[in-house]
């Protein structure tokens, strides 16, 4: 892990140097967009989305992110945007404890910083771009694999860094759920892979032979998805597969039946609603209860309290539906 | 080579491999099982090749920290291979070639460059990683056709063939290090490079082609990773340079080199895999895995300096 | 009146010279050797004839042991020819030096303690059997081969499987030798042989030095013990500042007048002082 943050470190110093310094000095409002980790497709559409939102609105947008999820070039990265004078940054927070005094900071140098697909809530930020509520995951996955495979089975969990706040949130979630809905169910504690899809088939691989009478396997991360389903066909026992795994990444899985489904949202519309939410924000506009987004069909909902912005319901991901999607 | 501190290692290592499937066995059913068994073998194909790469590095005084992204680099090479349809034994040979030039190119920069192998190589990691990075696009190599796995998992008399071809590697790199030259000369420039080059060895093609060996192997620990996961991230091998050196320091090739324990690797590789799924399995998070394996190199290391001070103290 | 004994020397080395025969193993003629700013060797004209044992003195940093690596090919002279053998030879590494028939024992640098005696004896020219191109090693006939170096040495090393870096300092350059003579080298420099050796060791380290040279190989040795010095060697050449100041065969010299030339006393010595 030494090892690849200093790379990761000199490829961070190469980026900055070469993108240009002069953001400020333009006249077209800028959003930024740090994501947990760049080069993953889920990140990828959202940055899709992030650019067809900045066309349409006549904003400039900035991707960039860490080449693994470490939480210590994400705040590396923050900082240089902050000082490049970008006028609001949108990150997905790997570590939570940290980003409060970068809220300060960036606030200092007339830039707005706030959240979006993983939040930091008691850091000051101004907003929260949510994919879904963490509750409205949590109980989606839960309810819908309950269904499938009964409400007395036994799910094993695998999930990325164990630092991922949106992660961990999720995780609470499902458990509150199976405590109060499904008192059959056995939920075991998460495993924790880190960002390698091998780590993540290796533990899966050990967790079916540690439970001979698992029926599920979540896969949190989206990175863990194929480790998960490559662990449950190698096994070839009756286990079924499921996560927060975009379509591109289950497709086979789902296809082969290693996955019955799979809970996400789409993460170009989030992508969309980011920099959407970035330019209110420069603009000083504000948010209203309802808000209506352009390209979006229904309202986008907003909670004056908790300062969240929810893009809507999860989406439920099948072998019948997943070939509707790119991402 | 096998000075008896060597031979007292290996003792102690498969020692302490045996006590751990006693302990996990003991304290959970799942763990003892021949399925289980055969899990964790196949869990450490990939680390035991690149790790066999690192013991004949660092017996020589070097280190390759870009193993994991040479890894990733051929285990995409294999991936297309394998999708592009060629002949079966051509995928298997793409991944061992590619590696083995890249293994050159780090070779070439540390002899050439002059260059301290843990600089050249890190730096390379990240020439490696951005590769893997262009390559893919940001998108995952996945749902790839299981030929390979086939392969890999086909047992002969009970016998997985990926166990055999690990075999073999050690097999082949024991006969080069004990009938060949090579042994002696690259234990000679791991005890010291200059001495070997006055002694008239020819030090810079042994670098070179030790490097080029250990890049052979990462390749083919790459056909091995989309055999057994059949699908490549940006990731790939993050994690694996540090695991292979863990192993081989536990195994009792010391990280200045000029000496070296093939026995040492494969029980140091062996003992890590044992522990990583037998600790799972009796319920330890995985979260204090990598901890109980600092811990048990930490112990390994201070163990040895003090057993040393002990025996000078004697002597 | 100074300038009496230099004259004196003048002529003899002149005389010397003349009558040196044709076939003087090593004629190096004007070798120097600058490192950058620094020069380390200026000027040094040395015969090394087969037969003999031929010392090199000086203090420490006088240019002996650039001198020395010069003849062994780890540095390439910035002046000068090198003719070995009667070819001029321009050695570009020791293995060029190695395959010209000089061998090197470095003080304390000679073997690679963490390998076998065989191994050291054989280190970079082992007997093998190539199959398909790769280079087996033949062992039954290097420990054959071992044991018949070590016997003509008379040296006793009870475990030829052992490490050299158990062995004792005179035991490993009885290996150092046996390697050298399986070279079959011509020339053998032998740089500090018998520093850190116990007395009995020393006597052995140097009996082995004379044998050698009776069976007619070039003998160099450096070494700052005066009195092991005019135990074995024929000839003595000091150094001084980079400079070779004197020379002087055993028979007519004694250990105060080549002290007083290290030193800096003799008035030969002077030589090397001017600018």
């Amino acid at each position: 892990m030494t090892i690849a943050r200093l790379a990761s470190c000199l490829s961070i110093a190469a980026l900055s140097a070469a993108l240009p310094l002069s953001v400020a000095a333009q006249d077209t409002p800028s959003v930024a967009f740090v994501p947990q980790l760049i080069g993953i497709p889920y990140f990828n559409a959202m940055e899709n989305g992030g650019n067809a939102a900045a066309e349409d609105l006549g904003m400039q947008f900035i991707y960039q992110g860490p080449v693994d999820a470490n939480p210590l070039d994400q705040l590396q990265i923050v900082e240089s945007l902050i000082s490049r004078g970008v006028d609001a940054i949108a990150v997905s927070v790997l570590d939570a404890s940290a980003i409060a005094p970068l809220v300060d900071s960036a606030a200092s140098q007339d830039a707005i910083l706030f959240t979006s697909d993983s939040d930091a809530a008691d850091s000051g930020r101004p907003v929260y771009v949510a994919q879904a509520t963490d509750e409205g995951l949590g109980f989606k996955l839960i309810d819908e694999l309950v269904a499938r495979v009964g409400d007395d089975a036994t799910i094993g969990i695998v999930s990325g860094e164990a630092t991922a706040s949106n992660l961990n949130a999720w995780i609470g979630f499902m458990r509150d759920r199976v405590a109060a809905e499904y008192p059959g169910v056995t939920l075991l504690d998460p495993e924790f892979a880190g960002g390698t899809a091998e780590r993540a088939a290796q533990l899966s691989t050990d967790l079916i032979a540690a439970h001979p009478d698992l029926d599920a396997i979540i896969a949190v991360a989206s990175s863990t998805c194929p480790g998960v389903a490559q662990a449950i066909e190698t096994s070839g026992k009756e286990i079924m597969g499921t996560g927060y795994c975009s379509p591109n990444t289950a497709r086979a899985y789902l296809k082969s039946g290693a996955f019955g489904f799979t809970v996400l949202w789409d993460p170009y519309q989030l992508g969309y609603l980011t920099v959407w939410a970035g330019k209110q924000l420069i603009d000083g506009a504000g948010f209203a209860a309802e808000n209506e987004v352009p390209t979006f069909d229904a309202p986008v909902t907003f909670d004056a309290e908790t300062g969240i912005l929810l893009l809507g319901e999860p989406f439920v991901f099948t072998a019948e539906n997943v070939d509707d999607f790119d991402f | 080579m096998d000075d008896q501190s060597g031979v007292g290692r290996d003792l102690t290592l498969a020692a302490a491999c045996v006590a751990a499937v006693f302990l996990f066995a003991l304290l959970s059913p799942a763990f003892g099982t021949a399925g289980n068994a055969a899990t964790v073998l196949r869990n450490g194909y990939e680390l035991w090749l690149i790790a066999l790469g690192m013991t004949l590095l660092m017996a020589m005084g070097a280190i390759d920290v870009s193993v994991g992204a040479v890894m990733g680099v051929t285990a995409i090479l294999t991936g297309q291979a394998l999708l592009a349809d060629l002949p079966l034994g051509v995928v298997m040979l793409v991944g061992p070639a590619a590696g083995a030039m890249l293994g050159l190119c780090a070779g070439a920069v540390v002899v050439w460059g002059r260059i301290p192998a843990i600089v050249a190589t890190l730096g390379l990691f990240g020439v490696f990683r951005m590769l893997i990075f262009l390559v893919l696009g940001g998108q995952w190599l996945s749902g790839l056709p299981a030929d390979l796995t086939r392969v890999v998992d086909w047992r002969a008399a009970g016998v997985p063939a990926g166990l055999l071809i690990v075999a073999l590697a050690y097999g082949a790199a024991w006969v080069f290090l004990r009938r060949t030259t090579y042994g002696p000369h690259l234990l000679a420039i791991g005890f010291d490079e200059d001495r070997a080059r006055l002694m008239g060895l020819a030090v810079t093609r042994v670098r070179l082609a030790t490097f080029a060996a250990s890049g052979a192997l990462c390749g083919l620990a790459g056909v091995f990773y989309i055999a057994i996961y059949r699908n490549v991230s940006m990731t790939i091998g993050a994690d694996i340079a540090l695991e292979a050196v863990a192993a081989v320091i536990l195994g009792g090739t010391p990280i200045f080199g000029g000496r070296i324990s093939l026995v040492g690797t494969v029980l140091g590789v062996l003992l890590l895999r044992i522990l990583q799924n037998g600790l799972l399995l009796i319920g330890v998070p995985s979260l204090w895995q990598t901890v109980v394996t600092g811990a048990l190199l930490l112990g390994v290391l201070s163990a040895e300096v003090v057993l040393r001070r002990a025996r000078t103290g004697a002597a | 009146m100074a300038q009496l004994p230099a004259l004196v020397d003048g002529v003899e080395r002149l005389t010397d010279m003349m009558q040196a025969p044709p076939d003087a193993f090593v004629q190096a003629r004007g070798i120097g050797k600058r490192f950058g700013a620094l020069t380390a060797l200026r000027d040094v004209d040395i015969d090394i004839r087969a037969g003999e044992v031929l010392a090199l003195l000086g203090d420490n940093g006088a240019g002996k042991t650039t001198f020395v690596k010069v003849l062994a090919g780890a540095h390439v002279p910035s002046d000068g020819t090198l003719r070995i053998g009667g070819d001029t030879v321009r050695f570009a590494s020791p293995r060029d030096a190695a395959d010209h028939g000089v061998a090197t024992i470095y003080q304390e640098l000679a073997l690679s303690e963490n390998l076998k005696v065989a191994e050291n004896i054989f280190l970079g020219h082992e007997l093998v059997r190539p199959v398909l191109g790769v280079p087996f090693l033949d062992r039954a006939a290097m420990r054959a081969r071992v044991r018949v170096l070590l016997g003509e040495l008379d040296a006793h090393i009870p475990d030829i499987e052992a490490p050299v870096g158990s062995l004792s300092g005179g035991q490993r350059q009885a290996v150092a030798i046996a390697r050298a003579l399986n070279l079959d080298a011509r020339l053998i420099i032998m740089d500090e042989p018998t520093a850190a050796l116990a007395v009995a060791e020393t006597r052995k380290v140097l009996n082995l030095t004379r044998r050698l040279a009776e069976s007619g190989r070039a003998v160099v040795i450096v070494s700052h013990n005066i009195a092991d010095v005019f135990e074995v060697a024929d000839r003595m050449i000091v150094f001084r500042r980079g400079r070779k100041i004197a020379e002087r065969k055993r028979a007519e010299t004694d250990p105060d007048e080549i002290v007083a030339l290290i030193t800096g006393a003799h008035p030969d010595a002077r030589v090397a002082d001017q600018p």
